[in-house]
């Protein structure tokens, strides 16, 4: 006969097995490098230009400008000029932010690879797939709703459902997508227009995004200038180094 | 009562554990709530930081980690989350600097207090399981008539 000792003994070790099961299946989503995959099917080495964002939150907002610069494998480089002089370096884990007027820069690393700036809506408007495979979403359905193309795009088989995708396309072009995530109060609508022919192929160069969460609701608005595809980039942008006389402050994000 | 039944370096886990997760987690997490005085640029970065951490973390699925992984979840929660570069853009020096420490501290607060309740959750129902194991077992032996 099986005694309480020896009951509680196996409850012990199933509890232990369970939790350690438990821990192996709950990993948060990583992000996704949009860019990069983009980089190797479209045949796009690098892209330029000259960017405006305008961002309104409920507390507060600001309009940020500068120019771009973006090359394979995920790197990226950003010049602000105003409301600061400022420049952004993401390589990856690491972004470096140097301010030459005060000669101080920031050198922040992850464990993850940094979610770019500006770049995700861009390409993902000229992708087949709008980028949507990547992030582990797949076509559910599509109905053509007057002129436009109607698509729903859902969690891939075996992938955890972490919202929905409804995207709109019209001649062609990539107008409109909205993102809901129950899960995370999370929804987003962004709006694409104005689209540029650069050395053929067609950017959007108006991207306003609405994004409604659980602490509040924020307009983003990007204006694109100057697009160039495949310009070659500067060594000095490309080997970018911080000057020896600037104070570095090392953070891991 | 559980000594009776249990061997005593398991007794003396359970007990190690319950103090941990009662009075020295949230010492740890109170301290780490603390916020120094701050200029109004980093007041600013501060509040928009713990607003997008907010956003960003999701508290119920925390819980849940420290529900079913107890101290390991807990543990795992003191991991700190990953800001996106977006919201540094075209900021001073003093704002990046406050962004990136509140969106850190923020980011751990929320995992660590929710995986401290689910582990409290957990740790609640694993004792409540062992009481009634216990008193069932007590039960038994009680009505247990021996014929000889």
């Amino acid at each position: 006969m099986i005694s309480a000792k020896h009951t509680l003994i196996a409850l012990f070790v199933a509890s232990a097995i369970f939790s350690v099961r438990s821990y192996g299946q709950s990993t948060e989503k990583k992000p996704v490098k949009l860019g990069s995959t983009l980089l190797k099917s479209e045949n796009i080495h690098s892209l330029t230009g000259r960017f405006t964002r305008i961002f309104a939150g409920e507390s507060a907002g600001d309009t940020t400008r500068g120019d771009f610069f973006y090359w394979g494998s995920g790197n990226m480089h950003i010049e602000v000029d105003y409301p600061i002089d400022q420049i952004m370096k993401i390589q990856t884990n690491v972004t470096t932010i140097y301010y030459p007027q005060s000669k101080i820069a920031f050198l922040l690393e992850s464990n993850n690879p940094v979610i770019l700036p500006l770049i995700p809506g861009l390409l993902a408007a000229i992708r087949p797939d709008y980028g949507l495979s990547d992030l582990g979403f797949q076509l559910k359905r599509q109905e053509m709703r007057g002129d436009t193309l109607v698509a729903f795009w859902g969690a891939q088989k075996g992938k955890k459902q972490v919202g929905q995708y409804l995207v709109a396309e019209l001649n062609d072009r990539l107008v409109y997508t909205h993102f809901h995530a129950p899960q995370l109060r999370s929804r987003m609508k962004t709006f694409f227009s104005d689209y540029l022919n650069v050395s053929g192929t067609f950017f959007p160069t108006h991207i306003r995004s609405t994004i409604v969460n659980a602490a509040e609701v924020a307009t983003e608005m990007i204006q694109l200038e100057a697009l160039q595809v495949n310009p070659q980039i500067r060594h000095q942008i490309v080997d970018f180094k911080l000057p020896k006389d600037v104070h570095v402050e090392k953070k891991r994000w | 009562m559980l000594s009776k039944f249990l061997p005593k370096g398991i007794t003396v886990g359970i007990c190690v554990m319950l103090a941990f997760a009662l009075l020295v987690i949230p010492i740890i997490s109170k301290d780490m709530l603390a916020t120094a005085a701050l200029p109004q640029d980093a007041q600013t970065a501060c509040a928009d930081a713990e607003r997008q951490a907010q956003s960003d973390i999701n508290g119920t699925t925390w819980m849940a980690i420290g529900c079913l992984t107890g101290l390991i979840g807990y543990l795992i929660a003191m991991q700190e989350p990953n800001p996106p570069a977006t919201h540094l853009l075209g900021k001073s020096p003093e704002y990046v600097a406050a962004y990136t420490d509140c969106y850190r501290k923020k980011g751990k607060e929320i995992k660590t207090k929710n995986a401290l309740y689910g582990c409290l959750a957990g740790t609640a129902a694993y004792v409540l399981l062992w009481v009634i194991v216990i008193a069932a077992a007590e039960e038994e032996a009680t009505d247990t008539v021996y014929y000889y």
